[in-house]
């Protein structure tokens, strides 16, 4: 009798800290995604080990709704707040992948080239 | 009936499931051109030559099985590469021997490989990719009889017009990026090593344009 009264004992205290954390992240989830306006512009991270980033389109009790910033357009997602490991607040680059791609390397060409200007300039040829 | 009802409902179901709606329609291929610097000169191992980079156009087209492996095909096209190729050899009594030879070259290849593309649906691609590259490699070496004289002693090399197409076939790795400017427009930059028999053979540093269809 004594031991199944020490085994409930600790059990219970060893679950309290989880059941409360479980609680408590999805309760400051929901009020920190109730904070969030319309196309906020967010990285969530869910419990399965994925992530996205996205567009907030609306948020209750029960869910947050995500538009998600892919390339081809996805339907909205739907998050239950017990899935949600992080919601960050980010700030989107105003230049797209490509354009960051076209500047670096005309960066690059440019100081090649001022280089090999000076180079010749000053008689190293 | 209850077939009927039960074919509808399982229709229904299909069309509403999530794994349907969270499957956007990605295209199948892609296409491209792109220009890039050839360093190296492994395409032709018979030649000892300076090592300066030459210019290369890449056509491509690409064929995704499903979101992360693809395959690709390209035309490697070059312009004709003029030059020089210095050879020694052994005369008795004349250390250093040497001739010039000039020489134009040209290659043209084809390309295939495996790729597997990083990430889904994003506006940018990492990838690396492997394959073969196949190229005739053409080469017009040539020179007139030539006299020359070191130490007071002269020699004199004859003359040669050789011509030869030698086809080559070269593994290669590649790491690149696609960086999209929107859904279907995009950049494609790549590093690719290939090697030969010897070793290294050459690397080619690209950059170009293509699109998703």
């Amino acid at each position: 009798m004594g031991k199944v009264i020490l085994v409930a004992v600790l059990s219970a205290l060893l679950a309290a800290p989880l059941n409360a954390q479980t609680v408590r992240d999805d309760e400051a989830w929901r009020a920190f995604a109730a904070n969030l306006e319309p196309n906020a512009f967010i990285k969530v991270r869910l419990t399965s080990g994925k992530s996205f980033r996205g567009y907030v389109v609306g948020a209750d009790d029960h869910e947050l709704r995500v538009n998600p910033k892919t390339r081809v357009a996805e339907p909205l997602r739907r998050l239950a707040y017990s899935d949600v490991v992080s919601i960050e607040r980010q700030k989107e680059s105003k230049w797209n992948p490509a354009t960051k791609v076209l500047v670096g390397v005309g960066v690059a060409w440019a100081v090649l080239y001022g280089i090999a200007l000076l180079a010749y300039a000053s008689g190293y040829d | 009936m209850n077939g009927l009802t039960l074919g509808l409902v399982l229709a229904a179901m299909v069309a509403a499931s999530p794994a349907s709606a969270q499957q956007p329609e990605l295209k199948k291929w892609d296409a491209g051109a792109s220009f890039g610097l050839v360093f190296g000169d492994g395409w032709y191992p018979d030649t000892d030559s300076y090592g300066e980079p030459q210019p290369a156009y890449h056509l491509e087209l690409g064929r995704f099985w499903n979101t992360h492996l693809k395959t690709d095909t390209a035309i490697i096209l070059t312009h004709r590469h003029e030059g020089y190729d210095y050879t020694t050899f052994a005369l008795p009594n004349v250390p250093g021997a040497y001739s010039f030879t000039r020489h134009d070259r040209q290659l043209t290849a084809v390309s295939g490989a495996m790729t597997y593309q990083f990430f889904e649906n994003q506006m940018m691609h990492p990838f690396v990719s492997g394959g073969l590259q196949v190229a005739a490699a053409t080469n017009h070496r040539y020179r007139d009889a030539e006299t020359y004289t070191i130490n007071r002693v002269t020699y004199t090399v004859p003359k040669l017009d050789q011509r030869s197409t030698d086809v080559v076939v070269r593994p290669f790795v590649a790491v690149g990026a696609k960086s999209y400017f929107n859904e279907r427009t995009f950049i494609k930059s790549e590093f690719s090593a290939a090697v030969g028999g010897g070793g290294f053979s050459h690397a080619i540093l690209r950059l170009g344009f293509g699109v998703d269809f």
